[in-house]
């Protein structure tokens, strides 16, 4: 092929020229430039975006253990608390442990935990 | 200066339009002349010069590399397609001669002088048409190459065709060119 296009060289140059005539100019780099500035505000964008769903999403997985805690905290507290106002209650079996008991009624609301040691006496 | 994976990279990576700027303006020339090869009118080429690099704009992230001439060619080849597909015109490699070819024939000085052949300058408009008057795929393959920089391997594999027939294809457009412009081999 390189025999090919040496033999017609000066055929060829005349046709490149010939076809490259006239073009060149790039009138339209206006909006070739709106275009390209455009998709990098797109970009900018995008990525901002996925920077602040990955922040909430960091967020959310540290909060949501803590808030599940403080509930359980709670429901634990409230328990003491009645614990501690009921009368002749005595905490504490040789079984069980009072620590042992707060742990099986942390998931409970309070009311029913009463109940449930009530029931136990 | 700026090697053109340099530019396009620097665009892609940094968002420097002023590397842009450069890469278009210096790929002005043989991509325009690319694709008023392709495409019948100056207005459509026009269009398809400006959609190219909106392509390019767009795929400019995914560049992994490898000539950026062979990208910017395959991309603008793309666009005259699509263009020519959605104007109802049928593209395909196998085509018999292209629009124009009858035209084409008249085209030109038959018969120059000698002296004419040795100081062989062609209007801009009888070769386009001419090289619109080719064959589908010996056009395709003679642009990229003449215009695109192509290597024929390049082209070959862009356009899905063996190496052989790239070869094959250039030879035909090539000598389908001088019955048609006139003028004899380029030994005088």
């Amino acid at each position: 092929m390189e025999r090919l296009e040496e033999e017609n060289g000066a055929f060829l140059s005349a046709v490149k020229s010939a076809l490259e005539e006239g073009v060149g100019d790039v009138s339209c780099w206006g909006e070739i430039r709106r275009a390209a500035a455009w998709r990098l505000r797109f970009r900018l964008l995008r990525a901002g975006v996925t920077l602040l769903a990955a922040s909430l999403m960091v967020i959310c997985s540290f909060m949501v253990p803590h808030m599940r805690a403080a509930a359980q905290e709670r429901n634990v507290a409230r328990v003491i608390g009645l614990l501690r106002a009921a009368e002749g209650v005595e905490v504490g079996t040789e079984e069980e442990s009072v620590a042992e008991m707060l742990l099986a009624w942390q998931d409970m609301p309070y009311e029913n935990a009463l109940a449930s040691f009530a029931s136990a006496e | 200066m700026a090697e053109d994976s340099e530019l396009l990279s620097a665009y892609a990576r940094r968002g420097d339009i002023a590397s842009l700027e450069v890469l278009v303006r210096r790929h002005a020339v043989w991509m325009q002349a690319l694709l008023r090869g392709m495409l019948p009118e100056a207005a459509d080429a026009e269009d398809a010069f400006q959609q190219t690099w909106e392509r390019v704009i767009r795929s400019a992230a995914s560049y992994r590399g490898g000539s950026v001439r062979a990208y910017l060619a395959a991309t603008a080849r793309s666009v005259a397609i699509d263009r020519l597909r959605r104007a109802g015109r049928t593209v395909s490699l196998d085509a018999e001669d292209g629009e124009g070819a009858a035209a084409a024939e008249t085209a030109a000085d038959p018969s120059p002088s000698p002296r004419e052949r040795a100081e062989r300058h062609f209007a801009s408009e009888d070769v386009r048409r001419a090289v619109r008057a080719l064959a589908e795929g010996p056009r395709q393959v003679f642009l990229m190459r003449l215009e695109g920089g192509l290597k024929f391997r390049e082209i070959a594999a862009e356009l899905g065709i063996p190496l052989g027939t790239a070869l094959t294809w250039m030879d035909a457009a090539v000598k389908r060119l001088r019955e048609i412009l006139g003028g004899e081999n380029g030994k005088t």
